[in-house]
């Protein structure tokens, strides 16, 4: 290893931005890229998330997300940034597993959650370590558990804008990038899943005018 | 209508935050930890597995094109007949004795002419009778040849992309006596 590298990786690795490591990187310094890894792991991981919803698919997402990165180093000329040009390769990656057969016939052979009775136990602890009424939490809770499954019965497009969204990571024009439409088209898909969302609660009692 | 609106906006905003907060419980997770780890011994056993997998890969490229030009070459050499070479041809015509032996075919490819292409209309000769002019000639069957024997050179055809077919000469015998 030579020595800007050791300044880079080593001592100082905030330092140098996305872009100096990648030019590291495509010259071959595997620690560079391990930086970048380190510096994007989150953002990568929870895109990843947003698409597959499973945390260790995700995982698997996000790993292969950088590999393919890594191998295709060469072809990233720095016209965007490092980090949309990663969330894009993630998304595909994403995009890949949930279309994938095999990721359907793992599903339908596991259990769901209500199947396995760990929704109940989880809303009972937490029933039990809450500081409001009893009574209260328990409409949450339930309220809790409405609004995740009626999220995933979104359209695809607007539950993946809402979710890529509500990651915490993201940028408005990020995830434009990533999903390759116009920023007011994200901002529109956010406003309308949260719309349906809401609607569909109140088709289900939960007061909405 | 005050109290109404408030009642609404608290209602809007206790869905809001349901939202907000199952939004963030879904997709607002940390990665494991040793995800960089495992990134780069992915990408260390990525090249190791390569670096084993080059050598099988180029063997069985080359057996493959291997198989492949055998059997290229077997398809070809049992479906398309060669044409035969002038030489050959040659060869093979069977020198005849007769009287005024007609003068050796040879077998020469002509050279290719320079390929023109002209925009000039050509016109086709205008042919108004195949058979030709009516004559009062006689026919082969009249013709008295006396006691010899006719010899006719053996008739090669030479088709233009097959084996040549030869027939065999034909020998006619002298007609007989009360044969005219």
């Amino acid at each position: 290893m030579d020595q800007s590298t050791d300044c880079v990786t080593g001592t100082e690795p905030s330092a140098a931005t996305d872009l100096d490591l990648v030019r590291l990187a495509q010259a071959g310094d595997v620690d560079a890229f391990g930086e970048l890894v380190e510096r994007n792991r989150r953002a990568v991981f929870r895109a990843a998330l947003a698409c597959v919803r499973s945390p260790a698919e995700a995982d698997d997402v996000a790993q292969e997300a950088f590999v393919t990165a890594y191998r295709k180093l060469g072809t990233f000329r720095g016209d965007a940034q490092f980090r949309t040009w990663l969330l894009s390769i993630t998304w595909r990656k994403a995009i890949d597993r949930r279309k994938s057969i095999s990721r359907w016939l793992r599903l339908a052979a596991t259990p769901s959650r209500s199947e396995t009775g760990e929704d109940s136990f989880d809303q009972m602890e937490r029933v039990a370590t809450s500081n409001r009424s009893q009574e209260d939490t328990f409409v949450d809770e339930e309220l809790q558990q409405n609004v995740t499954r009626l999220i995933g019965t979104l359209p695809r497009k607007l539950r993946d804008a809402l979710l890529l969204a509500g990651t915490g990571e993201h940028t408005y024009e990020e995830i434009g990038h990533i999903l390759g439409a116009p920023l007011g088209t994200v901002k529109w898909r956010v406003s309308e899943a949260r719309r349906v969302l809401k609607k569909k609660l109140a088709a289900l009692g939960y007061a909405y005018e | 209508m005050n109290n109404e609106f408030s009642w609404s906006a608290a209602r809007e905003a206790r869905l809001d935050r349901a939202i907000d907060r199952a939004v963030r419980e879904m997709v607002q997770v940390d990665p494991p930890p040793g995800l960089r780890r495992r990134v780069l011994s992915r990408l260390n056993d990525s090249g190791n597995r390569r670096a084993h997998l080059l050598p099988r890969f180029a063997f069985a490229a080359a057996a493959l094109v291997v198989v492949l030009l055998s059997a290229t070459q077997l398809w070809y050499r049992s479906d398309a007949p060669m044409p035969p070479k002038p030489l050959d041809m040659a060869k093979m015509l069977v020198p005849v004795a007769i009287e005024s032996p007609p003068a050796p075919i040879e077998f020469t490819v002509p050279d290719a002419p320079p390929r023109q292409i002209t925009k000039e209309r050509i016109r086709m000769p205008r042919v108004t009778n195949v058979f030709g002019n009516r004559h009062n000639g006689v026919s082969a069957a009249t013709v008295d040849v006396g006691s010899r024997e006719i010899v006719v050179p053996p008739l090669t055809i030479v088709p233009l992309s097959a084996r040549p077919i030869v027939v065999t000469p034909l020998m006619i015998p002298s007609p007989s006596k009360g044969g005219q």
